[in-house]
Formats: structure tokens, C-alpha cells, sequence
């Protein structure tokens, strides 16, 4: 036999080899394109020794050590479950199934942070599990350990703990307070974003929580806006408005537009400019929630207007949030009508006790007694409110 | 144009000593204690100290970055923000330490352990203490779902080891 020949037989009994490896795999490890058949072995008392069996032919056989935690569990050995899944995790990190088994059975146990710490890796890699996870995540915050769990991990770059924020604040059982704890975290690392903000404040508020609303928002903000936050916040315009918390709140609409442009004679560079277009409103155009102490204040600003028509004009009113429409406000600027160049205002505002939060919104004079026409332009700046003595 | 007016300057006229005259001159030495009055109410009463991140004061229109040795009348609100700490340090020797989230009302009449417990956090909610943590975590149904992974089809990945 030449030495060609035996290379040819040698290539030819590697290829059978890779063949017959291939064909194997195929047919019997998996029964399609994508799904492993490797086969369960059957209920009963031979179904353990089974898996034994298999997992001594293949000790690295993820998917094996999860059935088998799964069997040994329901079998009442919870401290070799324990060791499978947690074999089965190391081989395989962010295998889905051990991943949930190994979680369930940390939940059951009482062993609440690993729990969490197994689900976290869970909704991290499996978004669509989030369906499942969140809901018990939201009822988890009720529990010390758990909600010191979920805290940590709130204060991390956690993917989806922004999502859970959002998914637990529009949770009606999940209490406000202890998603703000979770928010709180996450402001404070930086990471808190719009949408979560927003939510949360405006949960708190409807809760009657304006300090804690008020104090989550005020995490929320980067560190150069705290430098004079105000009463009224953002009262000069030269920042665009987020829309959320104690921020402005605009509410345009095809009636009426809200731009915050360089605005010649105001003070400092921009200001409020609202353009109505002459149709029906029904509503405040921006409004501010606040959440001033009891006493007096004074609330001044400037206005400018252009061809501003309506009945009775327009006017910043500030009320106590929540309030009937038709109660009386707090107080309220001159009505605004007509054209003019830049020119100050100033009215009291009087906040009794039991009046945590107040809202300061521009508006048509009488909206509290229907819709009403309003055409033209007007603009504000340096809207400011002080204690008055 | 806007409905709001400007009043005209205010007119002085002079006149000869008349009984009126006491009743003014009255009216304004009362005048002048109640300024003294709100003098002493607007002296400063504590100061900051040991300032660390963001820690806002309220002011005349409202709440702004306090600053270290920063002066408090009474009235004076102080909140502290997240990873913020500062200590209230009253003229009369009583310090009150705020963690982040608190807020604190300066207010140098008050007993100094009542100031120390007036240092406000967040407020706490109800926690659902003494409920069965399973149950408390877990709908009926879902331990066996999240542990036998029921519709499950993803496949075991691979190892990243």
C-alpha cells in the first residue's frame, strides 16, 4: 500500500466520521432546524436514573441538569435542584429554562435576592419574558427583601429596570412611593429618563405625594438646572421645557401653538410666545404644577402681546391642583387683550393650608364656562414668584 | 393692550400740626417696631456647613443652591437632594444632620432634639409586611410556569466559557 493510498483510506474514514457525526446530531439530537429533541424520559421512578444516565454521557448537557433539578425537585431533594440549576447556569449562563427554574425555586425557598438576581438575567436576555416578570417584580416591591433587591440593581445600568419603572407607575396596585424609591436610585445614578419621570411625578401627585413627587423630579434634573430652581421653575423660558414634573406643560393643538423663541426686549434671550389661531379652546395653553408652603406670594412677569382677541382675554391663574374649575383661584393676573409692547405684571397669591400642590396655567378668562374663541399672539418672560411680607 | 394700569405718583402736601399728626406719627413708630420686628426675624439664626452635592435653599422666590457657611434666617427651608448631605449648625450650638432626600425647616425657637427628629426623609410607604412571600410574589399558577418554562422553545445556547 502506498503511502497515497493510505491517505485517501484515512480521508475517507474521517469524512464517514464527520458524516456519520453529522446525520447523528441531526437525527437524534435535533428534530428539526431548531428545536433540541433531546427526549425526557418518561414519568416515573425511572425517569431520575434516566437523566443520571444521560448527564453521566454528557455531564456538560445544560438542558439535561434543568430536567433533572426539575425531577429532583418534584421528588422533594430542593438541595440537589438547587445544584443542577445552578450547574446548569454556569455552563450556560443565560440558558432561558434554568434561568426560570433556578429562579421559581429561589422564590419558593425564601432566598428572595438571588432570585431576583436570576430574573434580572432573565428579563436582561429575554425581553419578551418581561410579560411575566414585571407584574411579580411589582407586587415584590411590597417585600423588604425584595424591593432591596430590585433598589440595587435600580442604582446599576440595568436595562430594563427604565421599562419596569414605567410598567409599575401605570400599575395601579403597585403603591407610588416604593416605585419612586426605585426612580430615586436612578435619578441618582444619572439614569432616570423622561418618560419615567413624568409617569412617576404624576402618579405621586394624583396620590396626594406632591413632596415626594416634587423631590423625585428635583433628582431628576442635572445639576446646573438646581442652581435656582425657583418656585416657579423655568420662569425666563431660556431652557426648553420637558413637559414633565414641575417643568411647563404645554398643550398645543391645531387652536393654539406654543413656541419658546429669541425673543427681542425680554429678558434674558428667549420667552413664551402662544399663537392662537382663532379657534375654540378649551383649556389651559401651558400650565406648571408647584408645590408652594402656605403664606403669600407675589407672582410677576412681563407680557407682550399682538393682536391678542378674544370676549374677555386671557390670563395666568393659580389654583389649588385638583380643585373644581369653577373654585376660586389663588390668584390671578390683569386680563390680557389687545397689542402692546413689553410691559410687567404682578398679582398676589394667597396658598391656604391643606393645598400641597397648586397649578399655575395661562388660560381664557370664563373657561371654567365653556370653550371660546381666542386669536393672536402673545408672549411672557421672567415669570417669578416670591414671598411677599 | 392689557387691562392692568399704572397708579400716578404719589402726592405730598404740607400741612400745619394738626391731631392727625399724632395719630401718624404714631402709626409710624409702629411702623418702625414691626420693621425692627421683621429685622430680627430675618437675622441669622444657623448656617451650613459640611456641604456635599446639591443641597437647595429656599430664597425670597424660591429654592437655589445653598453654598457652604451659607447663612439661615428662620423660615429657611433646606432640601436635600440625591447623594446630597449637610449639617445645620444653629448659633446656639445645636447641629442637625440631613441625608439626601430630607427636607428641613430652620427654626431657632424649637427645642434642638425636636429640630434633629423635624429633619424630614422621604415618606415611607407601607410595605406589605407578614404577607407569605410565595404568595406575595407568585399568582397561583405561576411557580409551575416559571419553573417547567412552560412554552418555552428557545434553545440552549451555547456557552460563552
Amino acid at each position: 500500500m502506498t503511502a497515497a493510498q493510505i491517505a485517501r483510506v484515512a480521508f475517507a474514514v474521517l469524512a464517514l466520521a464527520i458524516l456519520w457525526r453529522v446525520l447523528h446530531v441531526n437525527a437524534f439530537v435535533y428534530a428539526d432546524a431548531n428545536r433540541p429533541a433531546w427526549r425526557v424520559p418518561p414519568e416515573g421512578a425511572g425517569r431520575l436514573p434516566a437523566l443520571r444516565a444521560a448527564l453521566d454521557a454528557n455531564p456538560a448537557d445544560a438542558r439535561a441538569l434543568v430536567q433533572y433539578g426539575v425531577e429532583s425537585d418534584r421528588a422533594g431533594d430542593a438541595a440537589t435542584a438547587k445544584r443542577a440549576f445552578a450547574s446548569a447556569i454556569e455552563i450556560a449562563p443565560i440558558d432561558r429554562a434554568a434561568l426560570r427554574a433556578a429562579a421559581a425555586l429561589d422564590l419558593r425557598e425564601g432566598r428572595i435576592a438571588d432570585a431576583v438576581k436570576g430574573l434580572d438575567r432573565l428579563v436582561a436576555f429575554y425581553p419578551d419574558t418581561r410579560e411575566m416578570v414585571f407584574p411579580l417584580f411589582a407586587r415584590a416591591l411590597g417585600q423588604p427583601e425584595a424591593r432591596a433587591a430590585l433598589e440595587a440593581l435600580a442604582g446599576g445600568r440595568t436595562s430594563w429596570m427604565g421599562a419596569f419603572v414605567v410598567f409599575a407607575c401605570r400599575d395601579r396596585d403597585a403603591d407610588p412611593m416604593l416605585v419612586a424609591a426605585l426612580l430615586g436610585r436612578r435619578a441618582a445614578a444619572g439614569l432616570a429618563q423622561r418618560e419615567e419621570v413624568g409617569c412617576l411625578t404624576e402618579r405621586l401627585r394624583r396620590a396626594g405625594h406632591w413632596q415626594a413627587a416634587y423631590q423625585l423630579w428635583l433628582n431628576s434634573l442635572p445639576r446646573e438646572r438646581l442652581a435656582d430652581v425657583g418656585f416657579v421653575f423655568n420662569g425666563g423660558f431660556e431652557h426648553a421645557p420637558s413637559g414633565v414634573g414641575f417643568d411647563w406643560i404645554a398643550d398645543a393643538s391645531s387652536a393654539q401653538g406654543v413656541e419658546y423663541p429669541v425673543a427681542g426686549g425680554a429678558t434674558g434671550r428667549r420667552a413664551l410666545r402662544v399663537t392662537w389661531s382663532g379657534k375654540r379652546v378649551g383649556g389651559p395653553v401651558v400650565r406648571q404644577f408647584l408645590a408652594l408652603e402656605p403664606g403669600r406670594y407675589e407672582l410677576s412677569g412681563s407680557a407682550r402681546l399682538d393682536g391678542l382677541q378674544s370676549v374677555r382675554g386671557i390670563q395666568w391663574t393659580l389654583r389649588c391642583a385638583g380643585e373644581a374649575a369653577a373654585a376660586p383661584p389663588l390668584g390671578v393676573s390683569p386680563r390680557f387683550l389687545g397689542s402692546g409692547d413689553w410691559q410687567r405684571f404682578a398679582f398676589p397669591v394667597d396658598v391656604p393650608p391643606r393645598c400641597a400642590g397648586q397649578v399655575l396655567q395661562l388660560e381664557p378668562v370664563g373657561l371654567h364656562e365653556g370653550t371660546t374663541y381666542v386669536a393672536g399672539k402673545a408672549w411672557f418672560d421672567n415669570l417669578r414668584l416670591a414671598r411677599a411680607h | 393692550m392689557h387691562t392692568m394700569g399704572s397708579k400716578g405718583p404719589m402726592t405730598m402736601k404740607t400741612k400745619k400740626m394738626n391731631p392727625g399728626r399724632c395719630l401718624t406719627t404714631g402709626m409710624l413708630a409702629i411702623a418702625a417696631a414691626l420693621a425692627m420686628g421683621d429685622a430680627a426675624a430675618q437675622q441669622a439664626v444657623a448656617r451650613l456647613k459640611q456641604v456635599t452635592g446639591n443641597v437647595l435653599v429656599s430664597r425670597e422666590a424660591g429654592l437655589a443652591t445653598g453654598a457652604e457657611a451659607q447663612t439661615l434666617v428662620n423660615g429657611t427651608r433646606i432640601i436635600t437632594t440625591a447623594n446630597s448631605t449637610a449639617i445645620v449648625v444653629f448659633d446656639n450650638g445645636c447641629e442637625v444632620q440631613l441625608k439626601e432626600n430630607e427636607r428641613f425647616e430652620v427654626d431657632s425657637q424649637k427645642p434642638c432634639a425636636l429640630m434633629i427628629a423635624q429633619a424630614m426623609g422621604p415618606a415611607q410607604p407601607v410595605a406589605a409586611l407578614g404577607a407569605p412571600l410565595i404568595g406575595l410574589l407568585l399568582p397561583a399558577g405561576a411557580v409551575v410556569g416559571l419553573a417547567t418554562g412552560a412554552g418555552d422553545t428557545t434553545p440552549i445556547p451555547v456557552s460563552p466559557n
